[in-house]
């Protein structure tokens, strides 16, 4: 079912378009099971940015106040890419994993489950 | 002699109104004059089948209006000399208000706005009457909120830039969403989305908490606008539920598309609701009853029993509403989780609850709260008193539809993220939920035009990069944020109960507080 209107067409662009970037994209990442950060995060980055880099200098950091975050080794961790089964080359940029424009990245980190036994 | 002209009784003066005063144009097609009613496909056979129950005419619009001004206003001028602003319950309670006056009072501007269009639009007389007297309705809301709000702007932060924070700040996008896209839609769907779902279904879920919890926190300037507003209401609800049958009974192919609307403006009520919830579990600090227990009443008892009555117009229940019912025991414990982390970018306070507030919602919500909220609120509080008070840095991924951080989790685990994306014109957008998903792919054309706060600032469009940028740019400013205890509106309450409790150390007159 498409928007009923009036008028000749309705067309209008995403507001959230690639283009709007300068040459830099959107990307969403979450760490499932560290609730305490309430959501995934969005980041604005190069798509040739090496993934260790994002995920060392950049995610890493912005859990900074779990204690999870010390401990973690990304080489462990099981990905999923716009929610399907996902293997990442973390010495690769992100262009090159597969990751676009508004990507959504899971990862989990085995015996890393968050605090309290939850998830926390 | 003469006799004395006769006269009219209400209920003839309002048909002289609605009927008598209209005609049907000759100069013009009638579908040139009302040019907007036919495109969404609503079919009505007959307008003079609309049956106002309250067949209010102007005169008596206008004298009972009155009435209710004059008693309001006198009640706000003697709140303000008996310095109202120190009755009530804790000043934690004055960020309801605040949330309020963003996000609620502004949404009363918009439903003048709309309810003056729809005044306009339909072709039928007594649907376009009820529709003006609501639009006024609406503005004399704004504006006696307005008023009784500036008593509490001159002591408290947080209400002196509602009106540019409104079309700003990340968290008043999500009622003012709601709204626009109402708006923007057809005047049918419109009226369906404010008068039926908000205000038929979900206004008790809304009205009922907050003004109930102003009377219950001691703040009397609240309670007054709402028993003033009262009355308005009911003939709001009225009409929601009037517009409904008024389709459904026109034409049977109004069905399918009433019912997708109903899907659709049910979740976008629910997930706005979400707010209403976490401010009555969170923010008020004696409580009026849990949102577990509002929804169990308003919604799975009184909502499900009002669809079984509309049944026999062949209506079902709202798509997702199981989903809805799932997340009572945990929604607005997320919710408030989410502003908790990012109340430095609010022009609101957050706290973490009292033990006794956390034992109140351990009773409320049970074994969930108890393994995963609680642990979480006590982990937070040793961080604040470590210094480290819990912020979160980083922008959140945003709902494409409902516009709320994506804190919301799988029906099924809340302990997972939910969220799942639609492409669209190459494109990737990312919906909160099954509900918001649904809402987008319908209507994608709309739904890719958002403005959603993340994504516009990371272009560009916020006044810069940073998050003290985009604080700038909402003019809000660092003292009005953030942690409630240690802040100004905390100092300066604590500074009030000393000057309550204590013999008044200076010889200032009376008890006038100050709030330098």
């Amino acid at each position: 079912m498409a928007v009923k209107f009036i008028g000749a067409s309705y067309d209008f662009p995403c507001a959230n378009r690639q283009e709007n970037y300068g040459g830099d994209m959107s990307l969403y990442m979450v760490w499932d099971r560290h609730l305490i950060y309430c959501a995934p995060n969005a980041y604005r980055v190069p798509p040739a940015m090496k993934f260790r880099d994002f995920l060392e200098q950049v995610f890493a950091p912005d859990y900074a106040q779990h204690p999870d975050v010390k401990k973690v080794d990304w080489e462990q961790g099981v990905w999923q890419l716009e929610n399907a089964p996902w293997q990442p080359d973390l010495d690769k940029s992100l262009e090159e994993n597969g990751i676009a424009h508004n990507s959504f990245i899971r990862v989990v980190t085995p015996g890393l489950e968050g605090m309290h036994g939850v998830g926390n | 002699m003469t006799s004395q002209p006769r006269r009219l009784n209400l209920s003839q003066k309002y048909q002289l109104m609605t009927r008598g005063l209209d005609w049907e144009t000759s100069y013009q097609p009638m579908d040139k004059v009302f040019p907007y009613d036919k495109y969404e496909g609503i079919k009505i056979k007959d307008w003079d089948k609309w049956q106002d129950p309250f067949r209010l005419t102007m005169d008596a619009y206008w004298k009972y209006q009155a009435e209710k001004e004059r008693k309001l206003y006198a009640i706000l001028d003697s709140v303000a000399q008996n310095n109202g602003q120190t009755q009530i319950s804790d000043a934690r309670y004055m960020n309801a208000v605040k949330l309020w006056m963003q996000g609620v009072t502004p949404l009363e501007y918009a439903a003048f706005r709309g309810f003056a269009m729809l005044g306009r639009g339909f072709r039928g007389a007594g649907a376009r009457v009820a529709c003006q007297f609501q639009s006024i309705d609406e503005m004399r809301h704004y504006q006696t909120q307005v008023h009784a709000f500036s008593l509490y702007n001159k002591h408290f932060n947080g209400f002196n830039q509602y009106a540019r924070i409104r079309d700003r700040a990340w968290y008043l996008s999500i009622p003012k969403s709601y709204f626009e896209d109402a708006v923007s839609a057809g005047p049918f769907e419109l009226i369906t989305a404010i008068s039926f779902s908000f205000e038929y279904v979900l206004t008790n879920l809304l009205f009922m908490p907050f003004v109930s919890g102003a009377a219950y926190n001691g703040d009397m300037a609240t309670t007054t606008f709402g028993f003033s507003a009262q009355s308005d209401e009911s003939r709001h609800m009225t009409l929601g539920l009037e517009i409904i049958k008024f389709m459904l009974e026109q034409h049977e192919d109004n069905l399918p598309i009433v019912q997708a609307w109903l899907d659709k403006w049910f979740w976008r009520g629910y997930r706005l609701l979400g707010l209403v919830g976490a401010m009555m579990d969170y923010m008020l600090p004696k409580k009026v009853m849990s949102w577990r227990q509002a929804w169990e009443i308003y919604w799975e008892e009184n909502g499900i029993a009002l669809f079984q009555d509309l049944s026999r117009y062949g209506l079902r229940l709202p798509k997702h509403h199981e989903t809805a019912t799932k997340e009572k025991y945990r929604i607005t414990h997320e919710f408030w989780s989410t502003i908790y982390q990012f109340s430095h970018a609010t022009a609101l306070y957050t706290w973490i609850p009292t033990p006794a507030e956390l034992d109140w919602l351990s009773a409320e919500y049970g074994e969930l709260f108890d393994a995963v909220y609680r642990p979480r609120y006590e982990y937070w509080r040793e961080l604040d008193q470590k210094g480290e008070r819990f912020f979160q840095k980083r922008l959140p991924v945003v709902c494409n539809v409902c516009q709320i951080p994506i804190f919301h989790t799988l029906p099924d685990d809340p302990l997972k993220n939910c969220c799942l994306v639609s492409e669209y014109k190459g494109t990737k957008h990312q919906m909160c939920s099954q509900g918001c998903l649904d809402i987008f792919n319908r209507e994608p054309e709309k739904y890719c035009q958002a403005y959603i706060p993340p994504q516009q600032i990371y272009q560009g469009n916020c006044g810069g990069a940073t998050l003290e940028d985009y604080k700038r740019w909402l003019h809000i400013k660092e003292e009005e944020t953030g942690e409630y205890y240690g802040s100004e509106d905390h100092r300066m309450w604590e500074a009030w109960q000393a000057q309550a409790a204590g013999p008044v150390a200076t010889s200032e007159e009376g008890a006038s507080p100050s709030s330098s």
